[in-house]
């Protein structure tokens, strides 16, 4: 299947399909002025594999981004979410955190896959985007703390 | 119809003054809001400073690596042909790189400039990232196809092949298949990227696990663009191997060999 083939329901069976990490704990390197984390995670079906990624740019606190890729078979991958920090602006989103998520409209209309996104309050730091993606995606092996509720905001 | 000079230049500067301005954020850094964004929708993050002269500093505060990084390793940047366009897009557009940050300064006078030619560099450079990154892959396919077909007969060349021995063959597609006359099959490979090769291991682990014979050659863009241990992963279960595309002779002499 090829990167125009998928659909949303596909994309929703990636989603929901349960994954595990692959290897030991992943360990962050930092690249000039950020921090990077790399992992693995394969579906229960045994087959399916995703590329996690964690990146915390080290001099600006809202600058971060978590996000999931499948590794298709056909060599081609898709971005199925990011989860972004408040660093910067998205449509009519201003500075508030936002997750990117795969869309068929999106393939269809040969956009990035993942140009849609939504404001969210369910985190505020890298820690907290990477705890709701393990939850979203259903990622066993590994966890990472939710941000508290925000009491000020 | 005339056009409305006056008119539509009016609109044009309300409507491009509108959508370039600063904003102080409250982590007490200035940002400047352009219209410009990355394909997923994200508006360039474009940070502001005075400089000692009294003029502007524009940088991207490390985001445009940061993001390349969420694909790729940065390092695969900074040689070869990517390291000199990239050299190339920076002195175009008067940008500099400072430990991972791409900025420009300019006198306030020039400020407009200094906006319009920063955004047009970012996009140049993420452009020659992402967007080359895959054009340069697609080139090298279809090099590889025609290398292929200019060398053997085309009708002795299967390409995205499903060997039907191997369970859920559809997840494991062979890029050329070349029957032969031992009754075995050649298996051809094109490596692009560090992905591919290790693809390119499952797919051979597989194979070997279910025992079907066989034999492999695998061709690479650029064998010293695919990261030590991935290298020696695949050379465990590979058979041989044509460094780049260059090598044509090479790619000849092998292919000619393994189907005589």
């Amino acid at each position: 299947m090829s990167l125009e083939e998928i659909t949303e329901d596909r994309i929703r069976e990636l989603v929901s399909m349960p994954k595990k990490l692959v290897g030991t704990k992943p360990k962050s390197r930092r690249e000039d002025r950020f921090e990077r984390t790399d992992y693995e995670a394969t579906g229960e079906d045994g087959r399916s594999v995703f590329r996690i990624y964690l990146r915390r740019n080290l001099e600006i606190p809202e600058d971060f981004s978590c996000g999931i890729r499948w590794m298709m078979p056909s060599g081609e991958t898709l971005t199925l979410a990011r989860y972004n920090g408040s660093s910067h602006v998205h449509g009519e989103i201003r500075y508030e955190c936002h997750i990117h998520r795969a869309t068929e409209d999106a393939i269809r209309r040969g956009w990035k896959p993942e140009k849609e996104a939504r404001r969210t309050e369910r985190y505020r730091t890298l820690e907290g985007s990477h705890a709701c993606l393990l939850e979203d995606f259903h990622i066993s092996g590994l966890s990472s703390p939710h941000d508290p509720p925000d009491m000020f905001s | 119809m005339m056009l409305d000079l006056a008119g539509i230049n009016e609109r044009l500067c309300r409507g491009l003054c509108g959508r370039v301005r600063l904003v102080e954020r409250p982590n007490g850094r200035t940002m400047l809001e352009t219209p410009f964004t990355f394909p997923d929708g994200d508006g360039y993050p474009v940070y502001v400073e005075p400089t000692r002269t009294g003029g502007i500093r524009l940088g991207d505060g490390g985001n445009t690596l940061m993001r390349l990084s969420y694909e790729t390793e940065v390092d695969g940047i900074r040689r070869g042909a990517r390291a000199r366009l990239l050299e190339q897009v920076l002195r175009e557009n008067g940008i500099e790189e400072d430990r991972g940050e791409f900025y420009l300064e300019s006198s306030l006078d020039s400020v407009g400039d200094a906006v319009f030619r920063f955004g047009q560099g970012v996009t140049r450079i993420h452009d020659i990232l992402f967007l080359n990154r895959g054009r340069v892959s697609n080139d090298f396919y279809e090099k590889l196809q025609r290398i292929l077909k200019e060398i053997l007969p085309p009708e002795r060349i299967e390409e995205d092949y499903l060997e039907a021995r191997l369970p859920a063959a559809e997840d494991y597609r062979i890029d050329y298949h070349v029957p032969r006359t031992s009754g075995d099959s050649l298996f051809v490979f094109g490596i692009a990227n560090r992905d591919k090769a290790r693809l390119t291991t499952i797919i051979l682990e597989r194979l070997l696990r279910h025992d079907i014979p066989f034999d492999s050659l695998l061709v690479f863009d650029d064998q010293q663009q695919v990261p030590r241990r991935d290298l020696a992963r695949l050379s465990n279960v590979g058979g041989e191997m044509v460094a780049s595309l260059d090598a044509r002779e090479d790619l000849e002499r092998k292919l000619r060999r393994k189907v005589a």
